[in-house]
């Protein structure tokens, strides 16, 4: 799907069409990558909207030595990234507040609220710092591989492995205690 | 959750729920977001369209009055009076020639006969007495 992606992007008469079916094929995988980091679901929907104007503004700058699902996350995780700094710096509260404004949002949804198992692990992913949580989150929901959320984030492989396992332990400690 | 392991949860079960529909939709709110940026800026509301022409045209009346100034000799001059100019050469002594010079003018060109207007007015001598007293111009033209 990929390619046919491309192909139709790059070709001037069929770009549009091509970023409809870029559209279609990876909504759901962005807003759902999106939605975990910042929890409430209007957040998402205006990231995940902003996250595919900036692939639009940028086609023409993707050079095909990534993938083109690589590229839209990176795109997706500095803009989500971004978003939380901001969050933190506009209301001047520290890490602990913003993690407690989402673990209220958490406890809002009806969906999640009933699973007690899904509730305490994103209450535990709540504890981690964001780029922990992120590299976390793409690894474990997202099953992506680790030289994947390299190119993505920037990190080496080593590092993201021992990022990811640190988080399960710590993931694992915060439910057991809690 | 003594024995709780990362492992035992259901990780492919999406731990949210969405609007229904929503990403039916989302295409489409992309698509006009897209749209809308490629758009120019406009202003919407009539009130401050009324308001933006309003600083505009005050802008440019100040531009005119304050920051266009005249910029000729001749301009410059005549934003002066006449009695001040006219102190101006008494007190410097300057010469009615030094005056033609300035403004690069033939001195021969220029026409000096004295001529008395009054002539061509055609008026009996009574009348042009008249005036001559009323206008205080007796030592003049008596």
């Amino acid at each position: 799907m990929e390619e046919i992606i491309l192909q139709k992007i790059k070709n001037e008469k069929t770009r549009n069409y091509g970023f409809n079916l870029l559209v279609r094929e990876y909504q759901e995988r962005v807003y759902w990558h999106v939605r975990k980091m910042v929890v409430d679901h209007d957040d998402a929907d205006d990231l995940v909207q902003e996250i595919f104007v900036k692939v639009w503004k940028n086609l023409s700058s993707f050079r095909e030595d990534s993938k083109l699902f690589t590229w839209i996350y990176r795109i997706a995780t500095n803009e989500c990234l971004t978003f939380l700094k901001k969050k933190k710096r506009k209301y001047f509260v520290s890490l602990n507040d913003v993690s407690k404004e989402l673990g209220e949002k958490l406890d809002e949804d009806v969906s999640i609220s009933g699973d007690e198992v899904q509730l305490k692990l994103q209450k535990a992913l709540l504890t981690l710092p964001d780029k922990q949580r992120m590299v976390f989150n793409m690894k474990y929901f997202d099953d992506l591989k680790f030289t994947d959320i390299a190119e993505i984030t920037g990190t080496s492989v080593g590092a993201l492995k021992a990022s990811y396992h640190h988080a399960v332990k710590k993931i694992e400690e915060f439910v057991r205690g809690d | 959750m003594k024995s709780f392991k990362i492992e035992d949860t259901d990780k492919g079960k999406q731990p949210f729920s969405v609007p229904d529909g929503y990403f039916e939709k989302l295409p489409m709110q992309i698509q006009s977001r897209i749209e809308a940026e490629k758009k120019p800026v406009l202003l919407k509301m009539p009130a401050l369209r009324v308001a933006f022409a309003a600083a505009a045209i005050l802008t440019i009346v100040l531009t005119v009055v304050f920051i266009d100034q005249p910029r000729t000799p001749e301009e410059m001059l005549a934003g002066i009076s006449q009695e001040d100019l006219l102190a101006y050469i008494d007190l410097s002594g300057i010469e009615e020639s030094d005056i033609y010079a300035v403004f690069d003018s033939d001195i021969d060109d220029l026409d000096f006969t004295d001529t008395n207007e009054l002539d061509e007015l055609q008026l009996e001598d009574d009348q042009l007495d008249d005036i001559l007293i009323e206008y205080d111009l007796s030592d003049e033209y008596l």
